[in-house]
């Protein structure tokens, strides 16, 4: 499966790709339309707007209140009407204001309507710590939404991948969730130029190997790709699994990683309990990867605590680059 | 049209209504909407209205019933009607509008994985000793070792806690030769009379157990299930009876004594009373052939071949080497083995063939310092001898009393096939042979 | 405080025909973009209705009052025989509000409304046998039998759906709005929700929105005096919800919910305020309802003597009587147009109930979309 951009030249920063993915994308469909707060003349809390305004205007650069339950049901409404709105979430962690109209209104009009109605909505939203923002700004929720039908969840790692997928969840015709990382905005990779989508549900191998399979995403897909190279150098040749969108997640791939190298770590930055890579685990013991395994399913996550504002405590309180090393390598270890 | 009064559901979840009271009487006028009659339900006493204006009548529910939902309790007639009208004109039941819901086929999957664990049967065959349940190990290393026809209760893991793994397997492969499928096992197999399940290890009977800590809590799982199961089929199938005496084994001492040095010389081994005990048992046996003998559905088989089982004690496990036609072998050469056996025993490096396959068991406690004991025959043998201490007792000899060296000998044997009589001559030409040891040059 | 109101005389509880809300905001020393003239309602006296709508219009607010009354016992006497699953909330004596609104509008304006609904969906045109259908959980039904009597939506008639959980259609509502404006349209949106769903953060989010948009959408709270049991009385301290209005900047208009004639001028203002861009209305339509919140509903917090004075209001009885007075009709002739309207929901029951049920192998179809 080819995916587009492999022998791409041009580095572009994860912030602007998502920014071009807009744009393009807007261009070439009328009924898209941005909102959110302060996505205007301010260029969003990011800055992932900036120069939109310019370009399209305040109609479809729509800046709002603060009013996270308006704003959602704002979007469910204008979806319910054949609109393709985006909504910006400042932080993730305010989506929990919009949690009623996603949860109880944009998930589920088309199943309770009996298929007549759809919500074409993508709900975008900054996640995750590491910019000292503390326990209210830091979160990555993306759990909470794995668990309601009718509602899709996407956690792009690259330049290249957030470009195309949310070009592909804008076209999608469901509620989509599509969790950015802070810390990601300022990554540069190769982005190509054209309007692509990636197709929502398909799983990247961002790195092959033979001795184990770690599945990550978003911000662990970089610091795992590290840590693979610091283990190369030990002779552990790490796989690393991203499955860029975790419902519809694409089980084959991961399944079969792990059939190949019998050992899987499962990284997130949410904390450990209830968090995806709960779910991941137990759709790998469920499948034929089952008889390969030759150790424990292992996660490594965000431990079980609010994110900490002082800087040390805040790397201590999810995975690091160091810490996926040593997982990695005890499991790879395991039993030899 | 006359109007049924029926038993409302008042309640998203209601079966049945208990009836209280009629606020209106059987003939009195009632009109649409107007209170009619009380009911209980689970939250509180609620007013029913009349479904429609007229009369009253065919009452029938009474303070206390509980009535099922929608079932008749009265009528509202209009004027000219009577109750014999009604009783033609009964309505079709009416379908209730309740969905079953069969289960998802999504759950399905989940079902089917929870069924128990069992090693695959087609293994079972083939595998030297049954190795169902709690050995740990991956699931890629118990295929592996499915697949190569490795017992796992033999392979060392070196995960945590004894986990075998992958490369243990492939290791231990490489180590052991290609287990002969030995056909003879299958001829061996015990015949399990009806009745007696051979894998029951508890007895039906709920037993409590106390109100303590756990200091360890160890599976019942590889070598000591297999004994455990073993233990119990011959406890509960074959009647046992055990019969003792005491050997004088000075003259045993001073032979020992006197081929200590020499035997040394020529094996590298010091000699056991163990090995002279093997040897004079070997030499008895030929003469009482039903204690070196089988049960075989309803055939007692005396084996010809005297492989005696020499039950040792490693690591907390019993297992049973065994010395292979010991009726051939020579004093030097039952020391050889023996020595070789119980160092392999102790290193965990005995072949399975090695471990079983014994006509007769001796087992010797004497070194922990019993100075007697019965044992349980070792299926599918039908005799165990179980050894003593020796120890230095007064004991009458020409009518005085004097100190000999006396050991405790006492044989157990399955009745089915060895009775009081016949193990009472083995067991005291076994006495006569090691107190005159030098029958058997 | 401008007011422009009609008395209309009534029983305990009753309210005066319209009331106005605007607040002086110059006066409140409050800057503001929005002119004087925004914040004000000019709606004409009810009973012209009775001269300028044709007999037909007026025959069929009657028919659409009856159906809706028929409907409703009818969905109450199906529970009461366990043919209904889960519970249903009964909107009888609240006709007028969901007629009156939807004689006001044009056919191609939507509405999007609540678990309460039954009322409006019926208003809006939508096919009895099918509603009967939806809630009985058969495959024909609105939804498929997925949605029930509380989420029946009849997306090609303009009804955008009603929803459960109280007031989660409000913020909805700024969406569709926003939609309409969006496009250039000038459809306009009916928001109905009730007195309880006034004190939701949402609804004060949602009309913050639409009024700073400038929104097409007429938010109408049908106050029928409780919550689920807890009155208007103890839930918040101003009498009038339309008073909420001046928060936003937006006219609150307050009527006799239960007067169709009062209701349907009301809206009408409402709708050309709105469709002529001046941004949103609150309108409030003091009503009652006489069936308890739910099917569990024992009504141990109000009093039999409420009931009954508010039955006395009754909208379809007052609206005969008006008919019959300003001669229209005659009673008989209104008299059969209640019949008619009996037997049809008689009709569509019947066939509803003979419908087939939807199988568990479709389960899982619509959870999204293609």
């Amino acid at each position: 499966m080819t995916e587009p951009g492999e022998n791409e030249k041009r580095e572009v920063s994860y912030l602007e790709a998502v920014r071009e993915a807009m744009i393009q994308e807007m261009r070439r469909d009328p009924d898209v339309f941005l909102m959110g707060e302060d996505v205007g003349v301010y260029g969003g809390a990011f800055g992932v707007s900036r120069g939109m305004l310019e370009e399209f205007g305040p109609e479809r650069v729509r800046e709002t209140p603060i009013s996270e339950a308006a704003i959602a049901g704002a979007a469910t409404g204008a979806a319910l009407m054949g609109m393709r709105p985006i909504m910006e979430i400042m932080f993730m962690d305010f989506v929990t204001i919009s949690m009623n109209q996603l949860v109880n209104q944009a998930a589920k009009i088309h199943f309770m309507f009996g298929g007549k109605a759809s919500i074409p909505l993508v709900c975008r939203a900054p996640a995750g710590s590491g910019t000292g923002a503390a326990a209210q700004h830091c979160q990555s929720l993306e759990a909470l939404f794995m668990n309601v039908p009718g509602i899709k969840v996407v956690a792009p790692s690259t330049p290249r991948d957030v470009k195309g997928l949310l070009v592909a969840s804008i076209r999608d015709n469901n509620p989509i969730i599509f969790m950015e990382h802070k810390l990601l905005y300022r990554t540069k990779g190769p982005v190509p130029e054209e309007l692509y989508a990636i197709p929502l549900g398909r799983a990247e191998v961002k790195r092959e190997g033979r001795d184990l399979t770690v599945v990550a995403y978003s911000i662990m897909v970089p610091r795992a790709l590290e840590a693979a190279e610091q283990l190369a150098a030990e002779g552990i040749e790490v796989e690393v699994v991203d499955p860029r969108s975790l419902k519809p997640l694409d089980e084959e791939t991961i399944v079969q990683s792990v059939c190949k190298t019998g050992r899987v770590l499962i990284i997130h930055e949410a904390p450990i309990t209830g968090g995806v890579g709960g779910e991941i685990a137990a759709v790998i013991a469920a499948s034929e990867a089952f008889d390969y395994l030759d150790a424990p399913i292992r996660r490594l996550a965000g431990l079980n605590v609010p994110i900490p504002y002082n800087r040390t405590l805040e790397r201590a309180a999810v995975p690091q680059v160091e810490d996926i090393v040593a997982a990695a390598r005890a499991l790879a270890l395991e039993g030899r | 049209m006359a109007m049924e009064v029926i038993m409302p559901k008042v309640d998203m979840v209601m079966d049945d209504g208990t009836f209280v009271e009629w606020l209106k009487d059987e003939g009195d006028q009632v009109k649409k909407g107007e209170p009619l009659f009380i009911i209980l339900t689970d939250k509180a006493n609620i007013e029913i209205e009349s479904p429609a204006d007229g009369v009253l009548a065919g009452v029938c529910a009474q303070p206390g019933d509980v009535v099922p939902v929608t079932e008749v309790i009265a009528y509202v007639l209009e004027p000219g009607e009577s109750l014999s009208d009604v009783a033609q004109a009964q309505p079709a039941v009416v379908p209730s509008a309740e969905v079953e819901v069969s289960v998802p086929s999504a759950l399905l999957p989940v079902a089917a994985e929870r069924a128990p664990e069992r090693e695959r049967a087609p293994e079972r065959e083939t595998a030297q000793e049954p190795t169902d349940g709690k050995v740990r190990a991956t699931p890629v290393a118990r295929r592996l070792a499915a697949e190569l026809g490795i017992d796992l209760a033999q392979v060392t893991g070196r995960g945590p806690r004894g986990r075998i793994h992958k490369a243990d397997v492939l290791a231990f492969a490489e180590r052991a030769p290609e287990r002969e499928r030995a056909p003879e096992r299958e001829r061996q197999q015990v015949a399990a009379p009806a009745g007696v399940a051979a894998a029951a290890i508890a007895p039906a009977l709920r037993v409590p157990l106390p109100e303590a800590r756990e200091r360890e809590v160890i599976p019942l799982a590889g070598p000591r299930k297999i004994i455990a199961e073993r233990m119990v089929y011959s406890a509960f199938t074959a009647p046992h009876i055990s019969l003792s005496l005491r050997v004088d084994m000075s003259e045993a001492t001073r032979l020992r004594a006197r081929l200590l040095e020499s035997l040394q010389a020529k094996t590298g081994q010091r000699l056991s009373f163990t090995a002279i005990l093997a040897r004079a048992v070997a030499a008895v046996l030929s003469q009482h052939p039903y204690l070196n003998a089988s049960l075989r559905d309803s055939d007692i088989v005396l084996w010809d071949d005297i492989h005696l089982g020499i039950a040792t004690s490693v690591d907390d496990y019993l297992i049973v080497p065994v010395v292979r036609e010991a009726q051939h072998k020579s004093l030097e050469q039952i020391v050889t083995v023996l020595a070789d056996l119980t160092e392999r025993a102790r290193a965990k490096r005995l072949t399975p063939a090695e471990m079983a396959g014994s006509t007769f068991t001796i087992s010797n406690l004497g070194m922990f310092g019993i100075e007697s004991f019965t044992a349980i025959v070792n299926p599918p043998e039908s005799a165990i001898l179980a050894v003593g201490r020796i120890v230095d007792t007064q004991v009458a000899v020409d009518g005085e009393v004097v100190l000999r060296p006396m050991m405790n000998v006492t044989i157990c044997t399955d009745h089915r096939v060895v009775d009081g009589a016949t193990a009472a001559r083995f067991l005291s030409d076994l006495k006569a042979t090691l107190e005159n040891p030098y029958l058997l040059i | 405080m401008t007011r422009s109101s009609k008395k209309n005389k009534a029983a305990t509880g009753a309210v005066d025909g319209v009331t106005v809300y605007t607040t002086g905001f110059r006066s409140a020393g409050f800057r503001s973009a929005v002119a004087e003239a925004d914040l004000s309602l000019e709606v004409a006296d009810a009973s012209r209705l009775l001269e300028e709508l044709p007999r037909e219009k007026l025959a069929w607010m009657l028919q659409k009052m009856c159906e809706i009354r028929y409907f409703e016992e009818k969905a109450e006497e199906l529970y009461v025989r366990g043919q209904v699953h889960g519970t249903m909330h009964l909107s009888i004596g609240m006709e007028a509000s969901a007629v009156g609104s939807a004689m006001a509008l044009r056919s191609d304006d939507l509405i999007i409304h609540h678990h309460r609904g039954h009322g409006h969906t019926i208003a809006k045109g939508a096919d009895i046998t099918l509603m009967m259908a939806e809630f009985l959980g058969k495959e024909p039904g609105y939804c498929r039998g997925r949605g029930g009597s509380m989420h029946i939506a009849d997306i090609p008639g303009g009804n955008l759906g009603a929803t459960g959980v109280v007031g989660s259609g409000i913020p909805t509502s700024v969406g569709i709005a926003l939609a309409l404006h969006m496009r250039g349209s000038d459809q306009v949106l009916l928001s109905f929700f009730g007195d309880g769903a006034s004190n939701l953060g949402e609804f004060h989010e949602a009309l913050n929105m639409a009024s700073v948009w400038k929104l097409p959408v007429v938010f109408i709270c049908e106050n029928n005096q409780y919550g689920m049991s807890m009155s208007v009385k103890r839930s918040m301290n101003i009498d009038r919800i339309a008073k909420r209005a001046c928060a936003y900047a937006i006219p609150g208009v307050s009527v006799d919910g239960n007067d169709v004639l009062v209701v349907c001028q009301t809206i009408k203002a409402a709708v050309e305020h709105v469709r002529s861009g001046k941004g949103p209305v609150l309108v409030e339509n003091v009503t009652y309802r006489w069936r308890g919140h739910s099917k569990s509903d024992r009504n141990l917090y109000r009093t039999h003597e409420e009931m009954e004075s508010w039955k006395e209001l009754c909208p379809i009885k007052r609206f005969k009587e008006k008919l019959v007075e300003a001669g229209v009709m005659d009673g008989e002739e209104a008299e059969a147009i209640d019949q008619e309207a009996k037997a049809t929901i008689d009709h569509a029951a019947e066939e509803a109930l003979a419908f087939p049920e939807p199988s568990p192998e479709n389960l899982e179809d619509e959870v999204y979309a293609p």
